[in-house]
């Protein structure tokens, strides 16, 4: 009575051993998940957004000019003066301009500093400050994942 | 638009860190000469990689950053794909044809931002038009459609390149009808050195191959997983549609008693019909002839819902969904469609996509007022319920059950609960 069966699923073996049970009890389950909706593993975040002057035709001149109306005229000055997020974050892009993308020209400068270390995936404040039209107009969320909350059900 | 030459510099470290078609390793060990003798850009790989472009042709023809990413792209793949390798003979002919493969897989795998440079590059007849990812002009059954089509659609990849030479030999095409045409990048028989050919196939076992090969390898994600992404997702648009139909039936009014339309109706006879297959077995089983539902088509007039589409600032991430969905069911909804921000305008299909215009402001009693106004009696207002409050009398003259209320999945349901209006929220696309 206690037979092993064998199916063929897909072109793959797949032993049944449960005692001669229908195909019909065997059930599909797929599991997904997203780091990004689970409440328990995001950590702080932080939206990035900057409104950059469609008439720009070199997006780096045009930080320096707003750097120097801040008394900065040097990339050190500058990189002193902006406090950037520390340590690796996501980045996921969202599609509303946030409120500090019209803020004053200290809080563009920063928006423009940190946007300008993010590729479309991650931000990571070493890489180097790349100034293109495509880098300062994203508007993104940073994120931070604690992966070690992830399963964490309480 | 005037590229210099840090602003190049910054657009390939751009490009490079994105690691499009795996260029990143590329991209970063070449040097960058800025040179006339090229007609667009070269990367030479007989020594230390070495990418040669000409400024004024990109000034000239490239007018955004992506554009400029594109052609750099188009040359980067001629050398990850082994073009210069594999094809030792130079004709105008293989170039169009190796030219078109290229262009083809940036515009489906990055879309028409980069492809767009092609676009303005080519002419759109004759067998340069293969090289532009737009339909081509004239005879839409001439054979150039079909294989511009299929290049385009990804059927015919790298693999069917000599399908396509030998057709542009079969269409009497000779190297001098192609003479005018410029190739960007090196299309000269160009050695590559062993240590950069190591460099190129590393490059290729980045490659997951989508977009390029037709069999792609997967790499992280099966691509069962994918197709059963796709299955669920599939699910929920149908569950979108099917409520939003719901919603908009209850919606339906005449509004102009001129325009008829034959609609398919249901009537019983004492007549068997082959829809009808419960009559069917009902006559086998009692011998009498039962009353069968016959479909007849009757001229009606035509019933049609108003639509209030919320287009403020909110609504942007959901709106392309929304949007969809009511083109999908435009059929069922008066033309023009209502779109509202802080003020009503009216928003008009045009070539699969919505025109409308928005303050990006929220303010529902607009609607209100322009349903009053109109003497719309029954309408479905589509938002995220993220709206100035409102009270009683801003619904002054309407009545409450006409007004539908369809709300985005993570929309704000609470004002019209307060006011006892029909809220139908639609289930989350992406779970």
């Amino acid at each position: 009575m206690n037979e092993t069966l064998t199916q063929t699923v897909n072109g793959a073996s797949r032993w049944l051993h449960n005692i001669g049970a229908p195909m019909s009890r065997v059930q599909w389950v797929h599991a997904s998940a997203d780091l990004l909706k689970n409440c328990q593993a995001l950590g702080a975040e932080q939206y990035i957004s900057l409104s950059l002057p469609e008439n720009i035709h070199h997006p780096k001149q045009w930080v320096e000019q707003l750097a120097a109306r801040l008394g900065l005229h040097s990339w050190a000055a500058i990189e002193n003066a902006v406090m950037l997020p520390a340590g690796k974050w996501m980045v996921q892009p969202q599609s509303i301009l946030h409120d500090s993308a019209e803020g004053s020209a200290r809080e563009q400068l920063r928006a423009a500093l940190i946007l300008s270390k993010c590729n479309s995936h991650i931000y990571l404040p070493d890489s180097p400050a790349i100034f293109t039209r495509t880098r300062l107009h994203r508007r993104i969320r940073l994120v931070r994942i604690q992966t070690s909350r992830y399963y964490d059900l309480d | 638009m005037t590229w210099t030459e840090a602003y190049i510099a910054a657009i390939m470290a751009d490009l490079a860190s994105e690691n499009l078609f795996a260029c990143r390793t590329l991209l970063e060990i070449t040097d960058i000469s800025y040179t006339e003798k090229v007609p667009s850009l070269a990367i030479s790989l007989s020594g230390k990689p070495r990418l040669f472009i000409n400024l004024s042709f990109l000034n000239k023809h490239a007018a955004t950053e992506a554009e400029v990413q594109a052609v750099l792209l188009h040359e980067c793949l001629h050398h990850i794909l082994g073009h210069t390798v594999k094809y030792k003979c130079n004709s105008n002919l293989l170039n169009v044809a190796l030219d078109a493969i290229i262009n083809s897989i940036i515009h489906r795998t990055y879309g028409a931002a980069y492809s767009h440079f092609f676009d303005r590059f080519y002419p759109k007849e004759g067998l340069p038009a293969l090289l532009q990812p737009s339909p081509v002009l004239g005879n839409a059954q001439n054979t150039l459609h079909d294989i511009h089509r299929k290049v385009y659609a990804g059927s015919l990849g790298a693999d069917d390149l000599h399908e396509l030479l030998e057709y542009l030999q079969q269409e009497g095409a000779t190297e001098a009808d192609l003479d005018g045409i410029v190739f960007i990048g090196n299309h000269s028989d160009e050695k590559v050195s062993t240590e950069n050919q190591t460099l190129l196939d590393n490059m290729v076992d980045q490659l997951d191959g989508v977009g390029i090969w037709r069999k792609s390898r997967g790499r992280g994600k099966s691509d069962k997983l994918e197709q059963e992404k796709r299955a669920l997702q599939q699910h929920h648009i149908r569950h979108w549609q099917s409520g939003t139909l719901r919603l908009l039936r209850r919606c339906l009014q005449v509004k102009d008693a001129r325009k008829t339309e034959w609609q398919e109706s249901s009537i019983h006879l004492p007549m068997l019909s082959h829809n009808d297959r419960r009559a069917m077995v009902g006559w086998h089983a009692g011998g009498l002839l039962p009353l069968a539902q016959h479909r007849v088509p009757l001229l009606r007039q035509r019933e049609q819902a108003t639509v209030y589409l919320d287009v403020s600032g909110s609504m942007d991430a959901i709106l392309p969904h929304f949007i969809s969905l009511l083109h999908g069911l435009r059929a069922h909804i008066h033309q023009p469609l209502w779109a509202f921000s802080n003020e009503v305008t009216p928003a008009v299909f045009k070539d699969g996509a919505l025109q409308y215009q928005s303050t990006y402001g929220t303010s529902i009693t607009c609607v209100f007022d322009h349903m009053r106004r109109h003497r719309v009696q029954k309408a479905l207002i589509v938002t995220d319920g993220y709206v100035e409050d409102f009270d009683a009398s801003a619904l002054t003259g309407l009545l409450k059950d006409n007004i539908n209320i369809l709300l985005d999945p993570d929309g704000q349901a609470g004002i019209f609960h307060s006011m006892e209006m029909d809220v139908f929220r639609l289930p989350p696309l992406h779970q």
